[in-house]
């Protein structure tokens, strides 16, 4: 099963990660909703997967009010309310892979076509830019042999480690499980294994990397705070 | 750009984590790892005042603190030239310019003559950053290039005058790769286009 730590890691310090992205333009911009539709089916998935997560990284000036670029757009850039409330319901985790958030995306955006008598459009200056980015990955040099020695540290992990191993891992792994699952699932038997569902029934997509942070060092320190009972 | 001292590069870095935290230097170390000892050769049209001017004072020392081989150098021209890519500045940010094949000609000469001087370091370095649109001919000036050539566009380019950049892209078409600092200031181009602040 492959982990933060590699394949041939089980029972391996959990070794842990930190990480940056770097945009890159695709070089493809939209003003209005038919043609945002059409691109929409084309453009790499890696722009539809930096859309919905990279802003997680991104330093945000304000809180925003919806939690993906697409819908941002359709509020700001084409004034559509209606429209940016249904792209902020398309949850990324409800979809298998980045195709099926591509075709639910394309569904959304569709079928507010057919309602439109008027496509939506937006202002030269508020086109949508269509970007992708590329993780770097940096080693913080810190390990774990235990998942105990986890509880303290936890809250004291980067946001680049966070993003990295709780929501780029269930991008990176064909079973979709966060690093900490993964690294647990290695340990014999099944003493961790409520550990495990605990954190993989996390979903992470309405929260800041700060609240997931917070929510996994919860998970964890009741789990061991009741092991000690 | 003559290189600091080792004492001073270590008592720079000290300053910078004093500031970052450890963490930051961390990553920077990593990150150059894989570049250590490459030659990285910045290029620009001034030595002093102007942003682009203050970013590689600080840049290409860090960079050699780390391990690479950075160097600066500056392309000198006369009144023409700067009148010309003042020009150049101007239409990249939208303004209509007219600007002369007299001086379309020079701005070639310009770069002709500063390829003849820095032939040498442009053809062995391994990575070139050319910065804005003065230096720009100089890639298609050096064709027996070995590093790859980066265009560092600190303009936003977002809504050029037509006319200027049409004959600029014919310069930056040929880049490996182009670094804008927002998408939004970005023109389409065939290779990889890279924003420098992280939006």
């Amino acid at each position: 099963m492959p982990n933060a730590t590699g394949d041939v890691q089980k029972k391996l310090p959990f070794a842990v990660k930190d990480c940056a992205l770097i945009t890159i333009a695709t070089g493809i911009k939209v003003q209005n909703l038919k043609e945002f539709a059409a691109v929409l089916k084309d453009v790499p998935t890696g722009s539809i997967y930096h859309h919905f997560w990279g802003r997680l990284l991104r330093a945000l000036f304000d809180e925003p009010e919806y939690n993906n670029d697409f819908a941002s757009w359709a509020s700001r850039g084409l004034h559509d309310k209606q429209l940016a409330e249904q792209l902020s319901m398309v949850i990324p985790t409800d979809y298998k892979d980045l195709e099926g958030l591509r075709q639910e995306t394309v569904e959304v955006v569709e079928q507010r076509l057919d309602e439109s008598e008027i496509v939506p459009w937006a202002q030269a200056d508020q086109q949508f830019h269509f970007l992708k980015s590329q993780i770097v990955v940096f080693d913080t040099g810190i390990r774990y042999d235990h998942p105990a020695e986890l509880v303290p540290q936890i809250s004291k992990l980067s946001t680049g480690s966070i993003y990295y191993h709780f929501i780029d891992a269930r991008n990176r792994t064909d079973e979709r499980y966060d690093d900490f699952s993964s690294w647990l699932n290695g340990f014999d038997g099944d003493e961790f294994e409520e550990l495990t569902r605990n954190l993989c029934g996390m979903d992470p997509y309405f929260s800041s990397l700060k609240e997931i942070r917070l929510n996994v060092s919860n998970i964890f320190q009741k789990f061991f705070a009741k092991g000690e009972q | 750009m003559k290189k600091q001292s080792e004492q001073s590069l270590q008592n720079m870095m000290a300053e910078y984590q004093a500031v970052t935290g450890s963490n930051v230097m961390q990553q920077l170390e990593q990150l150059a790892a894989p570049l250590k000892g490459a030659r990285v050769l910045h290029i620009n049209s001034t030595k002093e005042g102007g942003g682009v001017a203050e970013i590689l004072h600080k840049l290409i020392p860090l960079k050699q603190a780390l391990g690479i081989e950075a160097d600066w150098d500056v392309i000198s021209g006369n009144q023409e030239f700067y009148q010309c890519t003042k020009g150049f500045h101007n239409a990249l940010q939208g303004m209509r310019q007219s600007i002369s094949e007299k001086l379309l000609q020079n701005y070639e000469k310009i770069n002709r003559e500063n390829e003849e001087k820095l032939r040498s370091k442009l053809k062995e370095a391994d990575f070139v950053f050319i910065h804005d649109p003065q230096p720009a001919p100089l890639l298609k000036l050096i064709p027996e290039r070995r590093g790859k050539w980066i265009w560092r566009c600190h303009i936003d380019a977002s809504k050029p005058y037509r006319e200027v950049w049409k004959y600029l892209r014919e310069w930056i078409t040929p880049y490996d790769a182009s670094i804008f600092s927002l998408p939004e200031f970005a023109q389409p181009l065939p290779h990889t286009i890279y924003n420098s602040f992280q939006h």
